[in-house]
This record gives C-alpha cells, sequence and structure tokens, in this order.
C-alpha cells in the first residue's frame, strides 16, 4: 500500500476527512477488500496505541468456530458454574455452609422456644438493634483532615455526614471517588457508614471490603464496620462469622470488643 | 483435546477446574482488581463480572489454542482483567453516545470477542517491542495526547511537520508487522 493512501486512511481514521471524503473513501474501501483490513488494523491500532480495547466484529473462522463451540459446551459451562460458586463464596465467606447450620440451628431454636416457652437464648432483633446502639461508635471512623487540599470533597463528606445528611455526604463522597485515582482510605469507611445509614447493607459491606483489601494501616476497621452491619442488619449469623475473625486476631482493630460482643451473641 | 501451549500450571489447574486454583485468584487478585474497577468509574459488581469473565475467557482460550505467558500468572491475569474492563467501559462510552447501531450480541459471541481483543493487544504489544526505542515512545506519546510542539522539543525534530511524518512511518511500520504475523489472519480474517 503506498503511502499516499496510508495517509488517506490515517485521515479516515481519525475523523479529519469532510463528509463528501469520507463517504468517496467509504465506497472505494466497500469495493477493496485490502483497503478495508488495512482501516481496521489502522483503528485497532489506534484503539491500542491510546489504552483502550478495540471492539472488532468476531471474524467466522476455523479458530472462532472451536471457541464458540467450547464456550457452549457442558464442560464450559461446569467450569463456569465452579467460577461461579468459588465468587459467592468469596463475598460472604462460608455463607452456604454457615447458612445450613444458621437453619439447622434456628430450626432447634424454634423447638426450644416452643417447649420451654421462652425466647432468651438467642438474641432477639430487639437485642441486636440495643447491641448495634452499645457497640456502634461514629467514633471509630477515622481522621479525614490532611495535610494539603487533596481530601476537600472528603471532607466536606465527613461534615455532612457528621450533620446526619447522609444523601449529601453520600454526593460528595461519590464525587471525591470519581475525582481521585487512588482514593484515601477512609473513603470506603465513611461511604460504607453512609450507606449503612440509608439501610443499603449490601452496598455498605462492598465498601468495607474495600476498606479492608486497600491495605491501609487502617484496614482491620473494614472489618469491625462489617460485623457492624451485619449486626444492623439483623443477620446474626454472618455478624458472629466477622466477630470471630477478629477474634482470632489480636492485631485486629477493636479485637478485644469483638470477643466482648461474640459472647453477648452466642 | 489438550492446551497446545500452555506454559503455567496453574491454567493447566484452572482448565481441570480446580477450586483451590480459583480461591486463591479470588482471595489474592480479585481484591486488588476490585479496587482498580472502583477507581475506574465501575462498581464492586462490575468487578466481579468482569473477574469472572476475564477467567472463563483464559479458560477457553487455553483450551483451545493454549496460552503462553511471558510474565508472573498474576500479573497475567490482572492485565486480562484490566483489558476487559477497559472493553466494556469503551461499550458503554458508545451507548452513552449512542455512536452507531448496536446489535444485540449474544454472550457466546461477546465471549470470543473479547477473547480475540486480548489477543490481539498481546500480539500488539508483541510487535511494538520490535519498533525502535524512539518509535515505540514516539507512538505512545503522539496517542497520549502530548502536544506537537512537546513532541518536537523532546525528540528534537525540526517542525511539527517533521514530527507527523516520524508518527506516520512508525505506525506503517507496527501496522506492516503486525499484518505479516500469522496469527493477526487467524484474529481478523474471515
Amino acid at each position: 500500500m503506498n503511502d499516499e493512501l496510508q495517509l488517506k486512511i490515517e485521515q479516515y481514521v481519525s475523523g479529519s476527512m469532510s463528509e463528501h471524503e469520507a463517504n468517496e473513501f467509504e465506497k472505494l474501501m466497500n469495493a477493496n477488500a485490502e483497503l478495508k483490513s488495512a482501516v481496521t488494523l489502522s483503528k485497532q491500532l489506534n484503539f491500542h496505541l491510546s489504552g483502550t480495547m478495540d471492539d472488532t466484529e468476531v471474524p467466522k473462522n476455523e479458530y472462532t468456530d472451536k471457541l464458540k463451540s467450547f464456550i457452549e459446551s457442558e464442560e464450559a459451562q461446569e467450569l463456569k458454574e465452579t467460577l461461579k460458586s468459588v465468587q459467592l463464596e468469596r463475598r460472604v465467606p462460608k455463607l452456604r455452609s454457615k447458612r445450613r447450620r444458621f437453619i439447622l440451628v434456628a430450626a432447634a431454636a424454634v423447638i426450644i422456644f416452643l417447649v420451654s416457652a421462652i425466647g432468651l437464648l438467642f438474641p432477639s432483633e430487639q437485642g441486636t438493634d440495643k447491641l448495634f446502639a452499645q457497640y456502634y461508635s461514629e467514633e471509630d471512623l477515622p481522621s479525614v483532615i490532611r495535610r494539603g487540599n487533596d481530601n476537600t470533597l472528603l471532607e466536606q463528606g465527613a461534615v455532612a455526614f457528621q450533620n446526619e445528611d447522609f444523601a449529601d455526604a453520600l454526593a460528595y463522597f461519590k464525587e471525591y471517588e470519581a475525582s481521585t485515582e487512588e482514593p484515601d482510605m477512609a473513603l470506603y469507611l465513611y461511604k460504607g457508614a453512609t450507606l449503612m445509614e440509608l439501610s443499603n447493607y449490601y452496598g455498605a459491606i462492598e465498601e468495607f471490603e474495600l476498606a479492608i483489601d486497600s491495605e491501609s494501616i487502617d484496614a482491620t476497621k473494614g472489618f469491625w464496620f462489617k460485623a457492624m452491619a451485619y449486626l444492623k442488619s439483623g443477620d446474626v449469623a454472618n455478624a458472629k462469622y466477622v466477630l470471630k475473625d477478629i477474634s482470632g486476631h489480636v492485631w485486629y482493630y477493636n479485637h478485644d470488643k469483638a470477643k466482648e460482643l461474640l459472647k453477648k451473641l452466642d | 483435546m489438550l492446551p497446545k501451549a500452555t506454559n503455567h500450571i496453574q491454567i493447566e489447574k484452572l482448565l481441570q477446574g480446580d477450586e483451590d486454583t480459583m480461591k486463591v485468584l479470588y482471595n489474592t487478585l480479585f481484591p486488588k482488581f476490585a479496587s482498580y474497577v472502583k477507581k475506574n468509574r465501575g462498581t464492586y459488581s462490575d468487578a466481579e463480572e468482569t473477574f469472572q469473565n476475564a477467567l472463563f475467557q483464559l479458560i477457553a482460550r487455553a483450551k483451545v489454542s493454549g496460552v503462553t505467558i511471558n510474565t508472573s500468572f498474576e500479573a497475567y491475569v490482572f492485565t486480562v482483567c484490566k483489558n476487559l474492563w477497559l472493553k466494556e467501559l469503551n461499550k458503554r462510552k458508545k451507548e452513552v453516545r449512542n455512536e452507531g447501531v448496536f446489535e444485540l450480541k449474544d454472550e457466546t459471541e461477546d465471549q470470543v470477542a473479547s477473547i480475540l481483543a486480548q489477543e490481539r493487544w498481546e500480539l500488539f504489544e508483541e510487535m511494538l517491542t520490535k519498533l525502535s526505542d524512539k518509535c515505540r515512545l514516539l507512538l505512545k506519546e503522539y496517542f497520549n495526547k502530548v502536544p506537537y510542539h512537546v513532541i518536537v522539543k523532546k525528540f528534537s525534530y525540526a517542525t511539527e511537520n517533521a514530527a507527523f511524518q516520524r508518527v506516520f512511518k512508525c505506525k506503517k511500520q507496527l501496522a506492516e508487522l503486525v499484518k505479516n504475523s500469522s496469527k493477526y489472519n487467524q484474529l481478523t480474517r474471515s
């Protein structure tokens, strides 16, 4: 392909041709498979060099047929299911086995309740609310005051949170998150606490998990807040699971409190 | 059917559906990837979906054509996940702008398109290493929208036109290298 045609390809791909020129070029391209391939490659390279991914149409050939055939096979579907189950297990560690055990325990509890006619063996909803009020403290949230002015949005969010303007706080936290490549870890805890106040417990837990994964010095606070979110949502089984995890690591935040709370929940 | 060129034991294990290998990836790599997605306009759920699709596509590719990894397994899987997320972002951007006509691709077609995009990405990266250092750097600067006058100064070109000519030649050279590779035909030709 000569330089003149190559230059036209570049002009077409970069969108610097006039509408008329582009229409003429497209006519030429539709009649010339080699030119069409060169244009496709030029576009793909531009995507690659700009750090994005292209979305070229899938060609029909032996290789793509083999891929499709494998993807639709029973073997592939089984592998997909295995991946899904591993992911689900990670989302709430040992959730399924815990839940099964929880159902058995709950059934036993009902029987004991009926026989003994007392409901004091397991914490009632009112009990978990009470425990939450006793153990949850906003003072466990880290300070967001940092040197420099980088965290203004985060600070504004924290102020809104303290003023109980939770919708505003969430908006500030989202804006801060979108404005930075490396958010302060405090964001995840504040955002999680805000979502918890808005009764979005699943969203809150996601944020606390991000805090845990942040590898920052305060990362273990994430476990404590995650336990609090489960407790507030009434999911005692998972609250206990997280609290057991904290109890097993002396360096985790609120290790002693976790042990104490666990005893009250048992 | 045995994988043809799979040089990592972890891929062999993924192919066998080994849950322990999957768990290790979920415990070590997923948190980092979730952080990356959250920092790049995505949610935790986006990260979960993308991570799962990336692993599945890696398995499919390993099964059909084999995968050769020249870095650590973890670094490679992270790149595959990252690229898949970039592809998704690009798709969402187009949808917002309502550019072109969007056909609803079935799931299989979508998975194959992503596998091919990753293979092209690897091929292009490989071919970039065959260019001179100056050419490679020049292309990266140009496509990262570094202004011409900065490029002229940095690479000591006489004029902006001379810089443009050089970019043009470097890209042409890259296109030739890609076009002449047998792999590219497999990824593009019907």
